[in-house]
């Protein structure tokens, strides 16, 4: 005969656990067999279920009854040995609550960054064209030639709209007695609104772009200029001439990749995107639903060598990104209109955030770990009076976990405090509400996370402590825990260090870049851009600003040099290979150009008016153009330029010019071409200036000339710093983590002296009596940790050289990580340490020996 | 004075007049033939341990057997105070009922 259902025997034993448990499963056995013989044994299997499940509810209602009620004990036991211990209490919730706020920021910027272009009702079938081309390193080039987009709209059929966004330069805009620059702008198909979710407010897709004198502003824009007003349909100026405005748009929302306040549409510019050999449009596509993505950048490839894409033929190859990843694919220096994030700094960041958590959770592990000796009586009591050890593992998970809801409120203070200096720093606008739902969990989730980390240890270790040895006074601990919690104060120095490194060369690289010999002298000189009239009356407006003695120099060209770079493969010389393409950076400039800058020559001579010939047919290379060039002795060669079929200009290499850094050291030196121009519509011009003072002489000159637009200018040394404000956001950011992971760990550290200092104090007594003096007793405390911190230190070098070595890699031209970093921050890290435990130590150790001997 | 209730009398009854063979399945028994109510096996418990706690019963752990899943029983067995608490209730009874009987048949 068979026994009762095993699964409803095996729950039985699982829930029922009392001492009468075996009576009771006795007796229901007993009744099973009764019935099994009586009315057969199916009925009694079912009968025996029954009895089981009915049992259920009443089960549950007891069983969360006593759990609450033993959860309240655990409470009032947590809060009560808070408040006895205030300074551990202190340490513990001071460093948590720090490190939670650290991390609750990061986690807003980071949800921020992932938010990006969610909002848009087509976003998983809008696509990127991009090229590859291995020969020149190019992964993922952005831009793609501008005939493309029609051609491959055209002939690929899963292809449903394509659109291509162009940045477009500043422009003044006047209505009535507004005045302003606008640098918002782009140039793009009005295909962009089919594309993209971008709501046209007023205006017609079809009919808004059909004059070429149109222009689509945002609400904000339109506020600015026309205020309650109706500005659809209103007539604008921009840059002097009139333009309609032929639709409006809701203001761009912040977490779009692509930002823009104004819009004028491809139709309306002259020759824009009919050359296959310019990457300059950044080109969207939406494709069909269900399409193979994979398949159709080949086709892309495929389409633009049919059309004679020259570079297409020499191997570039095409292909689509998703819009998932684009906001997160950052260039070195990308289009205004782009507002793009490295992802490298998201992951580094994050990373940051939570290892300084649990440089938090160490100290709690490591202060309960230390001070089990205070609970073990307890849990020797608790254990005598028959409390599992299950039950112990969750009151002390319970403690930690009410340790990290307090310091998470306050941390949520902390935020609400920190986050508008954050948002400075950062150029974000995050909020921080609490009512979202995402943020309530991420905050549980926090609550738990850190609850669980620093609670795990200290609940396994006080639950495992023995009756028999604690109720005696024995410490069961030994020397594997002291061990332990050494290791923990290592790798807490450790990760302290690191910081420290990692601030020290990101620190240097900035200072390096800054402060590097670019071959030009970028202080002094002022860029203005070429205005309407100003372009006209180039001459006078340079020799009008030439009277004034405070100016010494004047130049132009065609684009800053600074933060852009032109390039073309339209140059030729004597025995180049026809199969070869040559891509170098070119430049138009006026005379005086490298005299204004303090560019140095290698040899030859710079453009001069002297030479009636310089103007038609001279040109002037850097070294690393002739290198890649390949020409011997380059001065006097023969050279051409051009920029298209019908525009070749011939001549003669008349200088070279020693190679420098015209952008941010992000950039190798490239191959760059100058050649003279006399003729400037468009451009900037370049002033030397002897001091303040010439500004005055200079806006009241361009105000004399051109009254259409207000007089602006910027410094050529921060427009150079400019490029690297990446950098400095990371250097502060960067020195924020690392102040607070030493401070963090400096917390506990204190905690674990004082708490080691007051178990020793007999023995310090002692030593005293016998005549050790305070030096001796200094040392015999901090020694322990010091020697930590060394051990921390020697962990720390090698884990920060490699990833330094790796973030250096991302610059072309960089510092050395200097040995004087290591020992520099080994120091510090040294000394801080030193300063925390002396504290405890010296108290120790100028104490009367008297009162720690007194009882006995 | 205690009062107990309906189930809790029951259940005292039946120990006291189970004699040495109370235990958790022969009460419940009693319960059912009384009663004619087929109530779960685990609502005679309750009551056991609820008079258990109160010192109305004491309780032994007798021989186990194969029947039982090598389970022993738990003996109960009513104590001075039960017996005590037992007349006391009845009294209330009693009490209680004087002349309801001639109301009832009228």
């Amino acid at each position: 005969m068979n026994g009762p259902p095993k699964l409803a025997k095996f729950l039985l034993n699982l829930l029922s656990s009392c001492e009468k448990h075996e009576a009771y499963v006795g007796d229901i056995e007993e009744v099973f067999h009764d019935r099994a013989e009586s009315r057969g044994e199916w009925r009694s299997r079912w009968w025996y279920w029954r009895e089981i499940i009915k049992s259920l509810p009443r089960f549950f209602r007891e069983s969360i009854r006593w759990r609450i009620a033993m959860l309240r004990n655990y409470i009032l036991i947590a809060f009560r040995n808070m408040k006895r211990h205030r300074v551990y209490t202190f340490i513990n919730i001071a460093g948590m609550a720090v490190s939670i706020a650290c991390a609750i920021i990061i986690l807003l910027w980071v949800q921020d960054e992932f938010s990006f272009d969610r909002f848009h009702k087509n976003g998983h079938r809008i696509y990127r064209i991009v090229a590859d081309w291995e020969k020149y390193n190019w992964d993922g080039f952005d831009k793609v030639p501008g005939p493309l987009a029609q051609v491959a709209g055209e002939e690929i059929p899963s292809i449903l709209s394509v659109a291509r966004i162009s940045e477009c330069s500043r422009k003044v805009f006047k209505y009535e007695n507004n005045v302003f620059y606008e640098s918002g702008g782009i140039i793009a198909d009005p295909s962009l609104f089919q594309i993209f979710s971008f709501p046209l407010l007023r205006g017609d897709l079809e009919t808004s772009f059909r004059e070429p004198t149109s222009i689509v502003i945002s609400e904000s824009l339109a506020r600015r200029y026309f205020g309650d007003e109706e500005a659809f349909g209103k007539v604008i100026q921009m840059d002097g001439k009139p333009v309609t405005v032929a639709g409006i748009i809701r203001d761009i929302p912040p977490n779009s990749h692509i930002q823009f306040d104004f819009m004028l549409s491809t139709a309306a510019q002259k020759n824009y995107g009919v050359n296959w050999n310019a990457f300059n449009s950044m080109t969207y596509v939406l494709v069909q639903a269900g399409t193979d993505v994979e398949e159709i950048g080949p086709q892309i490839t495929e389409v633009a060598k049919n059309h004679n894409s020259p570079h297409v033929q020499m191997g570039v190859t095409l292909r689509l990104q998703p819009l998932s990843r684009i906001h997160l694919d950052a260039r070195k220096s990308p289009e205004k209109f782009l507002h793009l994030v490295d992802s490298q700094y998201i992951y580094i960041f994050s990373s940051i955030a939570f290892l300084i958590l649990l440089i938090a959770c160490v100290n709690f592990m490591n202060l309960s770990t230390a001070r089990s000796s205070i609970r073990s009586r307890e849990v020797g009591m608790r254990k005598t009076v028959g409390a599992r050890r299950a039950q112990l593992i969750r009151q002390f998970m319970a403690e930690s976990i009410i340790l990290s809801s307090v310091s998470c409120l306050i941390s949520i203070f902390l935020v609400n405090l920190l986050l508008p200096s954050f948002n400075r720093i950062s150029g974000k606008n995050l909020d921080f509400f609490l009512f979202e739902l995402n943020q309530i969990l991420g905050i549980l989730a926090i609550i738990f996370v850190v609850g669980f980390l620093a609670g795990f240890y200290p609940a396994l270790y006080l639950s495992s402590l023995k009756p028999v040895f604690v109720l005696k006074g024995l410490d069961g601990s030994g020397r594997r825990k002291a061990v332990f919690r050494k290791v923990l104060v290592v790798f807490q120095f450790s990760l302290s260090v690191m910081l420290i490194i990692g601030t020290a060369v990101v620190h240097r690289q900035l200072q390096y870049m800054r402060n590097k010999n670019l071959g030009l002298e970028k202080e002094n000189v002022i860029a203005i851009p070429i205005r309407e009239n100003i372009g006209a009356q180039y001459d006078t407006f340079k020799s009008e600003l030439l009277e004034n003695s405070g100016i010494v120099q004047v130049t132009a060209q065609n684009y800053l040099f600074m933060t852009d770079s032109w390039h073309t493969t339209g140059v030729y010389w004597e025995g180049k290979d026809p199969g070869y393409t040559q891509d170098v950076v070119w430049h138009a400039v006026d005379y005086d150009f490298f005299e204004t800058l303090k560019m140095e020559l290698k040899e030859g001579r710079f453009f001069s008016p002297e030479y009636q010939t310089d103007q038609e047919e001279a040109f002037i290379l850097n070294e690393e153009a002739v290198r890649q060039m390949g020409i011997e002795s380059p001065v006097g060669k023969p050279f051409a330029f051009a920029l298209n079929q019908s525009n070749v200009k011939k001549g003669h290499i008349i200088g070279i010019l020693k190679d420098g850094h015209y952008r941010s050291l992000h950039h190798k030196i490239s191959p760059h071409v100058f050649h003279l121009n006399r003729d400037w519509t468009y451009g900037v011009i370049l002033i030397r200036i002897g001091g303040e003072r010439a500004l005055s002489h200079i806006k009241n000159v361009w105000e004399k000339i051109n009254p259409l637009s207000p007089f602006e200018f910027q410094f050529l040394d921060q427009t150079y710093d400019q490029q690297y404000k990446r950098e400095f956001q990371i250097r502060r950011v960067l020195n924020y983590f690392a102040s607070l992971a030493v401070l963090i760990s400096c917390l506990g550290l204190f905690g674990l002296t004082s708490f080691m200092t007051e178990q020793r104090t007999k023995e310090i007594g002692i030593r005293k009596v016998l005549g050790s003096p305070v030096s001796w007793i200094v040392w015999l405390i901090s020694q322990e940790f010091l020697k930590c911190v060394v051990v921390a230190n020697l962990i720390a070098w090698p884990i920060a050289y490699y990833a330094l070595r790796g973030w250096l890699q991302n610059f072309p031209y960089r510092t050395h990580i200097g040995v004087d970093i290591f020992f520099l921050s080994a120091a510090l890290a040294f000394f801080i340490a030193l300063l925390t435990v002396s504290y405890q130590s010296i108290k120790a150790a100028t104490a009367d020996p008297v009162n720690s001997l007194r009882y006995e | 004075m205690e009062l107990l209730t309906k189930l809790e009398e029951l259940v005292l009854v039946a120990v006291l007049r189970l004699g040495d063979k109370a235990y958790g399945i022969s009460v419940y028994n009693f319960i059912v033939d009384l009663t004619g109510k087929e109530v779960s096996v685990s609502s005679v418990y309750f009551p056991l341990e609820r008079l258990v706690r109160k010192g109305f019963l004491s309780t032994k752990i007798g021989e186990p057997s194969p029947k039982r899943g090598g389970m022993g029983k738990r003996y109960y067995k009513v104590t001075k105070s039960g017996v005590k608490v037992l007349q006391e209730n009845r009294s209330l009874h009693e009490t209680a009922w004087i002349g309801v009987s001639d109301i009832l048949k009228s």
